[in-house]
């Protein structure tokens, strides 16, 4: 069983039409990425899982269970949810807002103070518990908002934007949090336009665009999938003309670009590793080699190639 | 009921901070301040046999001695204006509604929350208008309608909450909300007496028609529906705007029945508005 899953979502905004049989599965322990472009459909998407917009067709399951029927609310008790910034109520005070939303969580009122110090514990946020919700930094209303999020220990966790406005320090507890919540066991789907991060914390990835799902999968799988090129730097001795030249005449190499004086950037077709034909080819032409590195296909790559792929197809 | 008890602390805490929630302690005691005054000023004129009512608001005198009663429409479009609109506004509403309860049971727990706020209001401002006016010399005559004025005052506010209510609801701006019940209700009004002026000439005569029409006027009628209850009951207490106590009798049970229906449909269309739209 999916802890949550998400079949055929079609959504319209008057003209525009937000999503297009939109599908996705998540198990526990799982993180999984939602990526697109702006405009992609990666909030209605998620909107539609918390209930906060109604598809015009499609399911939602959370646990099994139908998550747009009219109990379907009840499901929501499994589910953390974390919208983008800043949207907490600025009336409240830190300990006071984790308090009102423990009690909507349905958590017994005996155990309400311990859950609050506990979820502020963990986002470091301890030392505010009385302080003017509206008088926190962005970080830290970030920091709050996740607090919320998993503070009843969610089997289910909805992250929109979890990075956005933190400093080094606070996007370090916060890709530990994930990571320490998707251990626990919970099903973590995080909505993020930073590749670098959904790269680094998330095992699959779903891409959207216009609408449609335009991958699924593994980070690797998808740079598998668009045949992502591999990417050289060689720094030659001496000026790097005459290996432009060499590199130039090398079939399965796409472009060379000059870095420094001495250092070149050398993109390959997709294919094998073929990094040493490429030293074998400056050393047959008398050329010496002071370093020759691989660079790894990144899924930003990746993710350019497919929805740049995906607007030649939808235009 | 769990959900219901979590729906009215949330709601609690976040009409505590209001700045309008300090204007309705200052109303509330405003009837005991000023009952203070009437003694300290030794104003024997007004120490009248039912001046609790003149205190809470009745126009016992042909106009009203505070503020309760004759500005209570005001006070619910006030606090209806952002009971569903203030969680838009801040962007707070999807943390609200992401959590397990429905939004049928969040529309009524914000609603209990106001109901069980001007109820409150409604008895302290009740008691206060007693105790100033024993402390002002005056009398409790009619006392025994307080609890039908205090009932009615409050479904009279609740309705205006419920009009700001559903057009915050609609719009997602509690100003627009507040400025559009104003603005339905003072239309209403000003278009009522251009009416009743220009089909029946008479100026007499459209006095009268004025009276009927007010009172059988959706939204207008409820917030003369307090007064009318004290005027009905008592036969005392007529009106600025209702001059005629032959028809406050003929026409206040059709007021009352509209009034409440009146009430119900705009319930039923915040329920409607809040349940459908997406947020």
């Amino acid at each position: 069983m999916y802890m949550l899953e998400v079949a055929d979502l079609w959504k319209r905004y008057g003209a525009v039409q937000a999503l297009s049989g939109v599908s996705l599965t998540l198990e526990g322990g799982e993180i999984r990425a939602l990526l697109g472009p702006n405009g992609a459909g990666k909030s209605t998407t998620v909107k539609i899982v918390m209930g906060l917009v109604k598809p015009d067709k499609g399911s939602v399951r959370i646990m099994g269970e139908d998550a747009l029927s009219p109990k379907g609310y009840r499901l929501r008790r499994h589910v953390g949810y974390m919208p983008e910034l800043p949207q907490l109520p600025r009336w409240a005070r830190v300990g006071e807002v984790l308090e009102k939303y423990a009690g909507l969580y349905g958590i017994p009122e005996a155990e309400i103070p311990s859950a609050v110090s506990r979820a502020l514990e963990t986002v470091g946020l301890s030392d505010l518990r009385g302080r003017a919700v509206a008088t926190l930094s962005k970080g830290q209303v970030q920091r709050l908002t996740l607090a919320q999020a998993i503070m009843h220990e969610p089997d289910i966790l909805v992250l929109d934007e979890p990075l956005l406005g933190l400093d080094p320090e606070g996007m370090d507890l916060v890709r530990r949090i994930i990571r320490d919540e998707a251990r626990r066991g919970a099903a973590v789907l995080m909505n993020t336009h930073l590749l670098k991060e959904a790269e680094d914390l998330s095992d699959n990835v779903t891409l959207l665009y216009r609408g449609r799902v335009l991958f699924s999968g593994s980070v690797d799988e998808l740079k598998q999938h668009v045949s992502v090129g591999e990417v050289l730097i060689v720094e030659v001795e001496g000026e790097a003309e005459a290996a432009i030249e060499v590199l130039r005449d090398i079939p399965f190499v796409e472009s060379v670009e000059r870095v420094t004086r001495t250092r070149l950037r050398v993109k390959l077709l997709p294919g094998e590793d073929r990094s040493s034909e490429v030293s074998r080819a400056l050393v047959a032409a008398g050329l010496g080699i002071r370093e020759l590195k691989r660079l790894e296909p990144s899924l930003e790559e990746a993710f350019l190639k497919l929805v740049r792929g995906g607007e030649q197809w939808a235009g | 009921m769990g959900w219901l008890k979590a729906v009215l602390g949330y709601e609690f805490a976040r009409m505590r901070r209001k700045k309008s929630f300090y204007l309705l302690v200052l109303l509330a005691l405003m009837p005991l301040i000023v009952g203070i005054l009437i003694r300290v000023m030794g104003w024997e004129i007004l120490e009248r046999e039912d001046l609790w009512a003149a205190l809470l608001g009745a126009n016992v005198y042909g106009a009203a001695l505070t503020t309760p009663l004759s500005f209570l429409w005001i006070v619910g479009v006030l606090f209806g204006g952002d009971l569903y609109a203030s969680e838009v506004e801040d962007k707070s509403v999807g943390l609200l509604l992401s959590k397990p309860v429905s939004r049928a049971q969040v529309v009524v727990g914000k609603l209990l929350a106001l109901t069980l706020l001007f109820a409150a209001y409604y008895v302290v401002a009740t008691l206060l208008s007693m105790t100033g006016a024993l402390l002002a010399g005056g009398g409790l005559a009619n006392a025994e309608y307080a609890p039908i004025i205090v009932v009615v005052s409050l479904a009279s506010t609740l309705a205006f909450a419920l009009l700001a209510a559903l057009l915050g609801a609609v719009s997602g701006k509690a100003t627009s909300a507040i400025l559009g019940a104003v603005a339905i209700y003072m239309g209403l009004g000003i278009a009522v007496t251009i009416v009743s002026i220009a089909v029946i000439g008479n100026p007499q005569e459209a006095g009268r028609a004025f009276t009927k029409v007010m009172m059988l006027t959706p939204i207008i009628s409820i917030a003369d529906w307090p007064l009318a209850t004290y005027a009905r009951f008592t036969g005392t207490g007529i009106l600025a705007t209702l001059t005629d106590p032959e028809l406050i009798n003929r026409y206040y049970l059709p007021m009352s029945l509209e009034a409440v229906a009146t009430m119900v449909a705009l319930f039923l269309a915040v329920k409607r508005v809040y349940e459908t739209r997406d947020f």
